[in-house]
């Protein structure tokens, strides 16, 4: 769906600045209905890498493909109708203060061309999915931030988009709005099949939904995988300190010679056996992952001993 | 207290009506435009272009740094050719748009600027045209500003056209100042000047109940 080749971003030096390089060569491939989380420090490049999937950023050299087109290269008309199909939603939501959460919804519709019948229905149709059916003559400064989010949702799927991009989506929101939006976007997910790309600097939220991701340092993606993988073997140190940094529990724990893993709801008893036999600690330390069903789990004692019970864990 | 010529001060303020009622349409209708223009073509905005902005802003800073009265000096020229004469109200409007419109336009910018970039980063990610931005973003999310702006623009153009009248323009500067302080009419004098306070005060009252009408913040 999405391919990402070999891509340098540079921005030119400006008056005094300096040059800065972006991303220096990513490459990723996203496959179509993937969840795909993109994880980094604010700086790290995971913003323009977003911006390279709609065309908001054009790449330096490489190339960005999307459902087969090569963005970078498409005219203006087809780069706009391409857009049409790429739907994003924002930290700060960006909807337009003077229109109302209907005609909100309405703009891109507005901006396809549909015919202002049909705009009335889709709307509805939108409105009514994301829970907001009661407050479409409402304006954006009347509704609460988990509110606004839900329009910027109904707003990016609004053209029925093949992509949907979240840029930093949930940073803004307190915990439990960002569980009930990231609840949304899956149950649209599983609906439409839409393949879904999100930054984020929260390791919970890629726990909580994703099935793929990356995770990217000063302009390069330094791991890449399925989610479930990268959380049970992270190699690069980066992605050791996103994982750990999670729960303080477990940085301790792992101090102490014990070590956290993330383990299938099913595998549970046999860990717990696992570890009674061995004279381990067997400790729950974060909460179910919904995506994965898996939970987290630190196991502490003998190093020696955690690693074997690791080990024959990963063999059943 | 001298008599009041009230068929005078009458007509005096129709020319004032219509002398700021014209330069404020005007005023709005190259105001908009070029205020837009000197955000669009700005660094780090759609239709950057550095050059014409600055040369946009260096004709707006020169219309903006002479003083009013020398503008209307300057552009007796500008009124024979377009009105056919320099005298009366029709005239003095040539003058009054030149001022205010520079104004007006520099306060459309600020207006526009204040929008946040964001939200026109998400029309463009919606694949939203230059023009549909310009028209169903950046002018919508900045009218209560806009209208505010013309408000005090307005209100400007109703001092500016008292001085513009003295210089021939008629209306009821012209009339404070024959009728009133040439012919030692104190009744005239106060009376014109009372009418100008009044009409400021109800354009203003008029202005700040739009904008805020307009604005869902």
């Amino acid at each position: 769906m999405i391919e990402i080749n070999n891509v340098i971003k540079e921005y030119p030096a400006r008056g005094k600045g300096a040059a800065v390089t972006a991303l220096q060569g990513v490459s990723l491939k996203i496959e179509r209905g993937d969840i795909f989380g993109i994880v980094g420090y604010s700086g790290a490049g995971k913003s323009t890498l977003l911006r390279l999937i709609n065309g908001l950023e054009t790449p330096t050299s490489g190339e960005v493909i999307v459902d087969g087109k090569n963005i970078s290269a498409l005219k203006t008309k087809e780069l706009r109708q391409a857009r049409q199909k790429i739907g994003m939603i924002f930290q700060h939501f960006h909807l337009l203060w003077s229109r109302t959460v209907r005609d909100n919804v309405a703009f891109p519709l507005e901006i396809a061309g549909v015919p202002k019948q049909k705009i009335d229905e889709k709307v509805n149709h939108l409105l009514e999915r994301v829970g907001l059916a009661d407050r479409a003559n409402a304006y954006p400064s009347q509704l609460s931030g988990g509110q606004k989010q839900r329009v910027g949702i109904a707003r990016a799927l609004a053209n029925d988009p093949d992509v949907l991009l979240c840029d930093e989506a949930t940073s803004a929101l307190d915990p439990e709005t960002t569980a009930s939006i990231l609840q949304l976007l899956k149950e649209i997910h599983k609906d439409t099949g839409i393949t879904l790309v999100l930054i984020t600097h929260e390791m919970s939220v890629v726990r909580a939904i994703c099935n793929k991701m990356a995770v990217m340092e000063s302009g390069r993606v330094v791991e890449t995988g399925a989610v479930e993988q990268i959380f049970q073997s992270p190699s690069h140190p980066l992605t050791r300190q996103f994982i750990y940094g999670v729960g303080t529990s477990e940085e301790q724990a792992v101090k102490e010679g014990g070590r956290t893993l993330f383990v299938s709801l099913d595998k549970l008893p046999q860990l717990a056996q696992i570890a009674k036999d061995r004279g381990l600690t067997c400790q729950v330390t974060g909460e179910v992952s919904e995506a994965e069903e898996s939970i987290q789990v630190t196991l502490s004692g003998e190093n020696k001993e955690v690693e074997e019970a690791v080990n024959l864990l990963n063999r059943r | 207290m001298e008599q009041i010529a009230w068929d005078q001060v009458w007509q005096a303020t129709n020319e004032t009506l219509y002398m700021v009622g014209i330069s404020t349409l005007f005023t709005f209708l190259l105001g908009i435009p070029l205020g837009v223009l000197l955000v669009v073509t700005d660094r780090g905005y759609f239709c950057e272009n550095r050059f014409v902005q600055r040369v946009l802003g260096l004709v707006v800073n020169i219309f903006r740094a002479v003083p009013f009265i020398v503008l209307v000096l300057f552009l007796f020229p500008v009124a024979q050719f377009l009105i056919g004469t320099t005298l009366g109200p029709t005239a003095a409007t040539i003058p009054l748009i030149a001022g205010a419109a520079p104004f007006y336009a520099r306060m459309v910018e600020t207006a526009i600027r204040e929008i946040d970039k964001g939200v026109i980063e998400a029309a463009q990610a919606m694949g939203a045209s230059r023009l549909t931005i310009i028209c169903k973003v950046l002018l919508p999310e900045s009218l209560p500003a806009i209208v505010s702006g013309l408000t005090v623009t307005c209100v400007s153009l109703v001092s500016f056209s008292a001085m513009a009248g003295i210089v021939g323009g008629g209306g009821l500067g012209d009339a404070a100042y024959r009728y009133g302080f040439q012919g030692f009419n104190n009744g005239m004098l106060y009376s014109c000047g009372l009418i100008l306070v009044v009409m400021v005060q109800i354009i203003q009252v008029i202005g700040d109940a739009i904008a805020r009408y307009l604005d869902k913040r």
